[in-house]
């Protein structure tokens, strides 16, 4: 249509330029008046029917056009009106169908998944891949070891203090049969002097007694040669006979140092006697000195092997309370991830309810209004 | 042969014989057990011995140390860990062992009431 339009136009001009050129020209050769307005009124006009006729036809061209274009856009008008009613219906539908109610399910549902998880990271509760009980028996059975060990301990106290009371009798009966003995050699030093002595004094004994036996003799039979004058060797016989009180005398002072030696070597065997004695009992009491050092040393290793295996316990059980430190530092920081994350979810969930409130959702609205904290007025 | 079908032991100075007298079971210790590592042999019999009466429910068992004239710290360990096994299992499943040993002895007198603390209750020393 431009085209056709811009075509007359051009056409319109070139006659105006014609016709202004040929009264020009007209009225410069003939020097004659310009031609009446009337002429110009025909040229103009015809110029502009000339121009105006296809002008027309392309206008009513245009306008049964437009008038269908109109036609359709009024039908397109009513159809969009139409569509336009059903989106809205079809959009409260959508928003109550598949907006409302899933999305805020879904949400709720993330939200109470993130609160089981958060909640279920609480030490104590079902806690995966650890067990507290494990932990507790384990430490029960330490304790428990360690118990047995006290007792061991006790039991082996009293033994200990059996072996020394026993040590001690041992000791004490030692030192008496050292006592015993070192009497034992005095007085058989003693005796060995004695005996001595006792050989000389016999050894004289025995001479004098030959002697005055001899001299007794003799002055007797002196004493009867002579007679009157024989009675000199009376005295001499006296002399004898003093000579054998003496005698006696002397032997009865070796009586009694007999006497004192079989007293000595009395008290002697009694001693020696008391001595194998009292080795006799602390040979026995030694031997249970040694058994019961035995005893006690097997007792120790009883105890030794308690501890052993309560250090093999410990060892694990040190060995379960770090793993368990370092899950509960991996669970602190899960936890804190979730916290932020629950926090998350929370809000997004209140935002939803207020974004579906303000798409005029009846059956929604607001967080404060749900909460009650607005009034919906 | 006794119902736990375990073989005694005669091993240098040292005998173990396990006695049944179809009512109980007696370990009985004879002679001397002092060779360098008794566990060697004391060990697997234990084991073997715990595991039997467990099998066959046997509720207590006697061990008597009447005529064992030496024990030395192997072996006196051995017999330790033996009760000790005990301790791993619960009280149902547990058998009590009824220690016998001569007075006249007096090591016996010393360390074995020891062996009375290792599972209190289930361990008796007479």
């Amino acid at each position: 249509m431009n085209q056709t339009f811009l075509r007359y136009g051009i056409i319109f001009l070139l006659l105006c330029i014609l016709s202004i050129i040929l009264i020009t020209a007209a009225a410069g050769s003939t020097g004659a008046a310009l031609p009446p307005a009337g002429l110009e009124i025909f040229v103009f006009t015809g110029g502009f029917l000339l121009v105006l006729l296809p002008q027309r036809k392309i206008q009513k061209k245009n306008t049964t056009f437009l008038r269908r274009l109109t036609d359709d856009l009024a039908q397109r008008d009513t159809r969009i009106a139409e569509l336009t009613a059903k989106l809205e219906e079809s959009d409260a539908a959508n928003v109550n169908a598949s907006l409302r109610f899933p999305g805020t399910g879904e949400l709720e549902s993330r939200l109470n998944r993130v609160e089981a998880m958060v909640r279920a990271v609480v030490p104590g509760e079902a806690l995966t891949g650890f067990s507290f009980d494990d932990l507790l028996k384990s430490n029960e059975f330490i304790s428990e070891n360690t118990k047995k060990g006290f007792d061991i301990s006790d039991n082996l106290s009293g033994s200990a203090k059996a072996a020394f009371e026993i040590s001690e009798k041992v000791q004490n009966g030692i030192q008496t049969i050292t006592g015993a003995l070192s009497d034992t050699l005095q007085f058989s030093e003693v005796i060995y002097k004695q005996s001595g002595q006792i050989s000389d004094v016999i050894e004289i004994l025995n001479d004098i007694s030959a002697k005055i036996n001899l001299l007794s003799i003799n002055a007797s039979i002196v004493s009867a040669r002579a007679g009157q004058h024989g009675k000199t060797f009376e005295v001499v016989a006296r002399e004898i006979r003093r000579l054998a009180d003496q005698t006696n005398s002397s032997l009865s002072s070796i009586e009694e140092e007999i006497r004192g030696i079989q007293r000595v070597i009395g008290e002697l065997v009694e001693k020696i006697r008391s001595a194998a004695a009292e080795t006799s009992d602390e040979k026995a009491a030694l031997i249970s000195v040694v058994g019961t050092l035995r005893g006690i040393t097997l007792g120790v290793e009883v105890f030794r092997a308690v501890s052993k295996l309560a250090k093999e316990k410990a060892s694990l059980q040190y060995e379960l309370i770090q793993s368990t430190k370092d899950y509960l530092s991996g669970l602190r920081r899960r936890t804190d991830t979730l916290e932020s994350f629950h926090a998350d979810m929370e809000r997004e969930i209140g935002e939803m309810h207020d974004t579906l409130a303000l798409m005029g959702n009846p059956r929604a609205g607001t967080t404060e209004e749900k909460n009650g904290n607005t009034n919906p007025a | 042969m006794n119902r736990l079908n375990i073989e005694n032991i005669h091993e240098d100075r040292m005998v173990v014989e396990v006695l049944d007298d179809n009512s109980n079971i007696t370990v009985k210790f004879k002679g001397d057990i002092d060779m360098e590592d008794p566990g060697l042999v004391l060990d697997p019999f234990f084991t073997t011995l715990h595991a039997k009466l467990l099998e066959h429910k046997v509720k207590e068992v006697n061990t008597d140390f009447k005529e064992l004239n030496f024990l030395n710290s192997s072996g006196i360990k051995a017999v330790a860990k033996w009760i000790m096994k005990l301790t791993e299992l619960t009280e149902a499943e547990r058998y009590s062992i009824r220690i016998q040993y001569n007075r006249d002895i007096t090591w016996q007198v010393t360390s074995l009431p020891t062996l009375n603390f290792l599972v209190p209750g289930v361990v008796k020393v007479e």
